[in-house]
């Protein structure tokens, strides 16, 4: 059997024009979906670490991702487990950075052991590319990019095409 | 505006030939050290410190301190960002199609040179 490897780290950063507070607040709001998360919202019994997490979609039906809040330091520091719900691969770690610079905030997402080759690692390279620029977008100018608008659209109209594996009810709230 | 000098700075770093290089290394080996990438160009140190502050300077790298060493990771925002700024889905779509026709035509003379040389059919 050969044994699996796993990436080191994927770093994606981007400058933001508003103040870190607003920042970190937009990222981590529980109470409307988030459109740079392709509109899925937190489902958290609490925010904080050593709780579990769903990224939910559909009015509650999907549920695209799940994990644990593993650091919690407002506003400079989220990480949490990451795993994708469609997809048989082990769970991996996602860290958000947030720095205050002259003009704005300095915001890095950062992904860590996934498995390498697999089909998360392409998905979540792409996703990151997604969450990165259209969370820059979605701050400054109140919505995300065009592309992200015509997509999210798409998956309104796909919503009953999702997978059985994403479907709510196989992944409960703890 | 936090936008056009970040951009300013991205052709900046990539208006030179060894920066690109540098770039291809650390995308191809990331959290690769500061030393094991200098060690890969020919110029002194100083150089090559030099080059990594202006890719830093753009966004384009990103370090990470890991005991002595100073680990080295690819950004690929900023490329992204110009990417979209003049390009639609469509354009991108056609673009994408002419550059793997334009890097599959090379591929194959490549090959077909080397058969020449080797004496292959």
């Amino acid at each position: 059997m050969t044994t699996k490897t796993y990436t080191d780290r994927e770093i994606y950063k981007v400058l933001i024009s508003a103040p870190i507070e607003t920042v970190w607040s937009e990222l981590i709001k529980t109470t409307s979906p988030r459109p740079f998360f392709w509109n899925s919202s937190w489902d958290a019994k609490d925010m904080a670490p050593g709780n579990t997490y769903r990224m939910v979609s559909n009015g509650g039906k999907t549920v695209a991702v799940i994990g644990e809040i593993l650091e919690m330091e407002p506003p400079h520091r989220l990480v949490h487990s990451f795993r994708l719900t469609s997809l048989e691969d082990p769970a991996s770690t996602v860290t958000y950075t947030l720095k205050e610079i002259e003009g704005g905030t300095e915001f890095c997402l950062i992904t860590e052991n996934i498995l390498a080759g697999s089909k998360s690692e392409k998905s979540m390279a792409d996703g990151a590319r997604f969450i990165v620029k259209n969370f820059k977008a979605y701050i400054e100018t109140g919505k995300v990019t065009f592309g992200a608008r015509m997509m999210l659209a798409m998956l309104r109209i796909m919503a009953p095409l999702t997978p059985k594996s994403m479907s709510a009810e196989n992944w409960p709230a703890e | 505006m936090i936008d056009d000098n970040y951009m300013d700075a991205v052709f900046q770093a990539l208006a030179h030939a060894s920066r690109r290089r540098m770039l291809d290394v650390v995308k191809e080996h990331p959290g690769i050290g500061v030393g094991v990438l200098a060690s890969e160009f020919d110029v002194s140190r100083i150089a090559v410190m030099k080059h990594l502050g202006v890719l830093e300077q753009s966004g384009l790298i990103v370090s990470k301190k890991d005991g002595r060493t100073r680990r080295l990771y690819f950004n690929a925002v900023p490329i992204q960002m110009i990417h979209d700024r003049w390009t639609t889905e469509y354009s991108a779509y056609w673009s994408g199609k002419l550059t793997r026709i334009k890097y599959l035509a090379e591929m194959r003379s490549w090959s077909d040179e080397k058969d020449k040389k080797t004496g292959a059919k």
